[in-house]
């Protein structure tokens, strides 16, 4: 399965050994996202009939590609974070039953806790300027500048890809909008067919079609990130542009067979 | 001229006109239209955009056609909001008089399908609760398929519609609307991006299935044509098909349009009638176009010429240099924003790219263009096979029309008026003559009956129903119902 491989390389990179702890971390990232696509695809194309039993292991596998997807690019982008988490996991004192101060978080690291006004303050604090990988701070130093990278860049490629025109029909701002959105609330559908939050009987809301919709949404946003990921100069490992756009290509292709 | 009864099919432009049996025999999806039709049955809001023509009512009617025939997991509730009491309220008027129509249609459908009794207050908590008793008591999920929430022409009431759309959708209830582009007034309370999913209408050439729709759309509108072998003989159809796709910037109505022209012309085609064909499409129906949507726009009527100017400097340009795109400055897409949808709406442009960094320096909006139109601007003014290669490989530089572009900069941008109503319903029904523009129009002997009978505005024909028009002498169901087609055409198409 070359291209669920080389949707976990966008997301990852190809790991060195330079990269100290961080080869590590996006290695078993890497594993992770490679194994829960796997059984995504596999479980989609032995689906019919009744799906209820599969709706929940197909939304858990769906939820552990988005938060390794994110966690992986925050690793690359800004590897501090993901490598203390590392190394506590890693320590004697590490407790299973008991909830790691330094885990990832979903909100705090991905997500910011608050709105960001007035962005660039002089009266800002130190505290106040978060590194969540979708907060407003690294739309504006990432993922913005990445996405006019990237629009410029594709310009003179051929591709055929409605994930690429969708991308390119909006401005930075709107797809960044859009990125934070959707990954939040696609965070939180696929946490409902998972969670006992969930009290409605999920296969009316979750069928076989919503759930094909909200896997190509889930591989969809983690793709264009993966791939935008590559136009940031500072981000490691980085893959060379054209390998990361046929990466991306062959994922879309991938997913939209599903 | 065609004769409407004779040739059905090939001048049936909007998809509203067919009845559900000759719908499916005269529309086929591909996979990029498979695409969106999957996100419209699935569970979740989402607005779905697209030009004049460009297939929004198709896609639409193909979903809740689906969940009705396939799905046991969701039910369908397909409603037209063309309706004129609509277009003339706001507020808490526009809100009564919507959820009026809604309620009945829901209780046409909970009745004739699931066989229950659906019933709650005219108020917009109530239907939501209504409805989700409803799904839970059939066990299904309920999408609701809002068509023509939207009209060019007048931005109030939208505001009331997305709050309803929002309020309606729920874990149970999803909500799916068609949009044109150039709705951005949403309301407070409605947060695009964040309370629906944009789904945007853009065919283009070069797209995997591209050619193959276009086709498929021209077999199943013109079968004996396509059939024919001389016809073909010298340029076979599926590539007659994907050039004139192109051409068109994928839009469904004006490819439909264009085949039926050049089929009138000849038997055999060549590149004499592609030429032919593209310079009446635009000297007969794109510009034309132009003038017949200033009747539907509202407060925007002053922005037309305006519309004109643009469209005149950007064909210019692109025809001098053979180019089927530009890119315009962010600052003159900013400013010119109206006008620059208005175009698109129209098919004279398509919006490819919203953020490209341009030769002199900022960053500019990318679109394709017209071609029909802008062959009038090439320097020989012919379609050959030469001027056709540059066009299909896309190697052509865009035109590009930086900040300091001396054109756009003379270019004035009327105020609009904002006490302007649509100017169509004060039309007299002589608007909806059969013309080159207007091919689903009336004949003549219809005008006059309908003046006799007291029908004298478009407006006036618009509020009466088809009872009150099956009164008119020799005026039966099936024409009552066309005459009310057409009317709603004219005003919402």
């Amino acid at each position: 399965m070359d291209n669920v491989h080389n949707f976990a390389k966008l997301l990852c990179g190809v790991t060195r050994d330079d990269l100290f702890d961080l080869e590590n971390v996006l290695k078993n990232l890497n594993k992770k996202i490679v194994f829960s696509t796997t059984k995504i695809i596999n479980k989609m194309s032995d689906l019919e009939g009744d799906i209820s039993a599969e709706i929940d292991d197909i939304s858990y596998h769906a939820r552990k590609v988005l938060e390794s997807s994110m966690t992986a690019l925050l690793g690359r982008m800004d590897p501090f974070r993901v490598i203390i988490t590392y190394n506590v996991q890693k320590d004697s004192s590490y407790d299973l039953g008991k909830r790691a101060m330094a885990a990832i978080d979903w909100t705090g690291d991905i997500f910011s806790k608050d709105n960001v006004k007035a962005v660039w303050h002089f009266e800002k604090k130190k505290e106040q300027f978060d590194r969540a990988i979708l907060g407003d701070y690294c739309g504006e130093i990432i993922w913005k500048p990445a996405l006019k990278a990237f629009s410029d860049w594709i310009a003179d490629k051929e591709y055929d890809s409605t994930w690429v025109d969708e991308v390119i029909a909006e401005n930075e701002d709107v797809n960044f909008k859009k990125i934070k959105l959707n990954s939040n609330r696609l965070f939180s559908s696929l946490s409902k067919g998972v969670h006992s939050e969930c009290l409605t009987d999920e296969l009316s809301m979750i069928d076989k079609i919503t759930l094909r919709e909200l896997l190509i949404e889930n591989f969809k946003i983690c793709s264009i990130l993966g791939l935008l990921s590559h136009f940031v100069g500072f981000a490691e490992p980085r893959l060379n542009k054209d390998d990361a756009l046929n990466y991306f290509l062959s994922t879309e292709e991938m997913i939209n067979n599903v | 001229m065609c004769n409407f009864e004779d040739n059905y099919a090939d001048l049936i432009l909007a998809c509203e006109d067919f009845s559900s049996e000759d719908f499916e025999k005269y529309h086929c999806f591909y996979k990029y239209e498979e695409s969106i039709i999957a996100q419209l049955m699935a569970h979740g809001p989402v607005l779905l955009k697209g030009g004049r023509g460009a297939g929004k009512s198709a896609l639409l009617r193909e979903a809740d056609r689906r969940l009705k025939a396939y799905s046991e997991t969701a039910c369908g509730i397909y409603l037209s909001l063309r309706h004129l009491p609509l277009l003339r309220s706001q507020g808490r008027e526009y809100e009564d008089e919507f959820l009026r129509i809604l309620i009945d249609k829901i209780q046409a459908v909970a009745k004739n399908e699931y066989g229950y009794h659906f019933t709650c207050e005219n108020e917009v908590y109530s239907v939501h609760k209504a409805m989700i008793e409803f799904s839970e008591s059939i066990n299904k999920r309920v999408v609701l398929f809002f068509d023509d929430a939207a009209h060019i022409g007048r931005e109030a009431g939208l505001e009331e519609f997305f709050a309803i759309f929002r309020t309606l959708s729920s874990s149970r209830v999803s909500c799916k609307a068609a949009i044109y582009p150039g709705v951005t007034k949403f309301g407070t309370r409605f947060d695009v991006y964040n309370d629906a999913k944009v789904v945007d209408i853009s065919r283009r050439y070069g797209q995997v299935g591209f050619k193959e729709f276009f086709y498929e759309v021209m077999k199943l509108r013109y079968p004996e044509k396509v059939s024919k072998e001389e016809m073909f003989s010298n340029i076979d159809a599926p590539t007659v098909a994907e050039i004139l796709g192109m051409a068109v910037l994928g839009n469904v109505r004006s490819f439909i349009k264009g085949c039926s022209i050049l089929f009138d012309k000849t038997d055999k085609v060549n590149f004499t009638h592609l030429n032919d064909t593209f310079l009446e499409l635009g000297s007969d129906f794109f510009w034309p176009m132009l003038e017949e949507i200033k009747s539907k726009i509202g407060i925007y009527e002053p922005l037309i010429e305006c519309c004109v100017e643009i469209a005149d400097i950007i064909y210019s340009d692109c025809g001098e240099k053979k180019a089927t795109s530009f890119i315009v400055h962010r600052n003159f897409a900013n400013k010119f924003s109206k006008p620059l949808e208005i175009l698109e709406y129209a098919g004279f442009i398509a919006k490819r790219e919203a953020s490209r960094g341009m030769k002199q320096g900022g960053r500019g909006t990318r679109y394709n263009i017209n071609l029909c139109n802008v062959l009038e601007k090439v320097p020989g003014t012919r379609l050959t096979k030469s001027l056709l290669d540059d066009w299909v490989s896309n190697k052509i530089e865009d035109v590009q029309f930086a900040a300091n572009n001396i054109n756009f900069v003379k270019i004035s941008l009327p105020d609009v008026d904002v006490n302007k109503n649509l100017g169509i319903l004060e039309f007299d029904i002589d608007r909806l003559r059969k013309s080159k523009v207007f091919p689903y129009g009336l004949t003549e002997d219809k005008i006059t009956r309908l003046k006799a009978a007291g029908y004298d505005t478009v407006g006036h024909l618009a509020e009466c129903n088809q009872a009150e028009l099956m009164r008119i002498d020799r005026i039966g169901e099936i024409f009552a119902a066309r005459i009310k087609n057409v009317v709603e055409q004219a005003i919402w198409m």
